[in-house]
């Protein structure tokens, strides 16, 4: 049977400060989902750390993984896209190396998905949780289509690792931009050349997505960076939506 | 239909929580209808427990309320909810706390993965829950944990068969529930998945057993 649903998945360096328990809790919450027909397309960025045994490791267990290997550290939106053009199925679930998926969230989104043929992209909440998995808040953004297009020109209120969407309209919008400019706010950018065009939602009242908050995390490590590119992008949002 | 999980919820004067508890109970995901038996033991609220709980429409599962006159043992309480139990497995929800709802999943996808296990153990987080007077929420802050926190009565799910080695909880000491699931460690294989699935309401205030021991009020409810 062919998989319903690809789980994209880029990662560089998930052994990052010596410790690959982020990376290995990543993986197993995605190959622990109650829905299990899927492929899950990982993508490894030229790591240069123990991260890429580890992923064959799992391969070698589980047939549902598919690892892509980069010659070298191309970043994250190459590599996405790379990612995008491997994944076979019509939903693609979109993961980050260090973030945890609650069992239930492929399930989830797909029936919400199956039940609203307009959406072509649903975001949940998320839950913060530190290092040891402890839970420090959560947070749902605007779920309502046209609530959720204004906010956008205020700000990303879609979590990235917690998407999923359809593969064709994103594919017709061209993907994520390799524009230098949104460098580690791609995701924002996406969004709002998709919301312009098509029905982006957040499911009402349910958060899957446990989003870790670590020093190393692109958020922290390129703060000033992201902020830019962020501003960048509330124009270009004002302008499109 | 015999259900797969029972949920027992000991309350005392708890009208203004215990309708979100048991809508976290309900509001589960990747269960199927008629799964979820909810035994509500009421330990003589004076409040308006009776009436609102009656009014929740459990939809396609099923729920128990019983009022018994007021002993203030939360072991004798939960014991009396146990003989009660019909599903094949055990769970705890705390009226003023909340599952998230990927609690039962979360526990299934162990018990699938670990056959031979016979109790599995989420994560909690803590939340802040400011009340006025009349019942509303006034802000809701998530914290981490306490450092001394150890996984809490909300996130066991066990095996109805435990119930044969350890039949009831302790109902003369405090920490009777660490103390029941405890014994149930000692006796059965488990594992702790460490996902956060439950929320611990943290009333500022009133008669919270738990806000009274972090006071320094060592009131005993036991005799």
């Amino acid at each position: 049977m062919s998989p319903e649903i690809s789980v994209l998945m880029p990662v560089y360096n998930g052994c990052r400060d010596g410790s690959d328990s982020f990376l290995r809790q990543a993986i197993d919450s995605i190959l622990n989902q109650t829905f299990e027909n899927f492929e899950f397309v990982i993508v490894n960025d030229g790591s240069t750390d123990g991260t890429s045994d580890i992923l064959n490791d799992y391969a070698k267990k589980d047939r549902r993984i598919e690892i892509i290997n980069n010659p070298s550290n191309m970043k994250i939106m190459k590599s996405l896209n790379i990612g995008l053009l491997n994944c076979t199925a019509p939903y693609v679930a979109r993961q980050d190396a260090d973030d945890i998926s609650t069992v239930t969230r492929l399930e989830v989104q797909k029936k919400f998905m199956d039940d609203r043929p307009e959406t072509v992209l649903c975001g949940t909440g998320m839950y913060v949780i530190d290092e040891g998995n402890h839970l420090i808040m959560e947070i749902q953004h605007p779920c309502n289509y046209q609530v959720l297009r204004n906010s956008l020109k205020n700000g990303c209120f879609i979590v990235h690792g917690s998407v999923m969407f359809r593969k064709d309209p994103v594919m017709e919008v061209g993907g994520y931009s390799t524009d230098q400019q949104y460098l580690h706010a791609e995701d924002y950018e996406l969004w709002v050349r998709l919301a312009s065009r098509y029905v982006v939602e957040n499911i009402p009242n349910r958060t899957l997505y446990f989003h870790r908050d670590h020093k190393s995390k692109i958020g922290n490590v390129f703060k000033k960076e992201q902020e830019i590119a962020t501003r960048r992008i509330m124009d270009l949002a004002r302008k499109m939506l | 239909m015999k259900p797969l999980f029972s949920v027992i919820i000991p309350t005392f004067n708890r009208a203004a929580f215990i309708k979100r508890s048991i809508g976290s109970v309900l509001d589960q995901d990747c269960v199927y209808a008629g799964d979820i038996q909810i035994i509500v033991i009421d330990d003589g609220s004076g409040d308006q427990t009776d009436q609102i709980v009656s009014k929740i429409d459990p939809g396609k599962h099923s729920i128990i309320y019983e009022k018994i006159a007021h002993i203030g043992q939360p072991g004798t309480v939960r014991n009396l909810a146990l003989k009660k139990v019909e599903g094949d497995f055990v769970c705890y929800c705390d009226s003023d706390d909340l599952w998230l709802p990927h609690h039962l999943a979360t526990a299934m996808q162990e018990f699938k993965k670990y056959p031979h296990l016979y109790m599995v153990s989420n994560f909690w987080g803590l939340a802040k829950f400011t009340v006025c007077p009349d019942g509303r929420i006034l802000n809701e802050y998530v914290v981490p944990p306490h450092p001394k926190n150890i996984v809490n009565t909300n996130c066991r799910v066990h095996r109805k068969e435990c119930l044969n080695v350890v039949s009831s909880f302790n109902t003369s000491c405090w920490g009777e529930d660490q103390d029941f699931f405890g014994r149930i460690e000692t006796k059965y294989p488990q594992s702790k998945t460490g996902i956060v699935t439950s929320v611990n309401g943290y009333i500022r205030g009133g008669n919270n057993l738990t806000y009274l021991f972090d006071q320094g009020v060592k009131q005993r409810y036991y005799t």
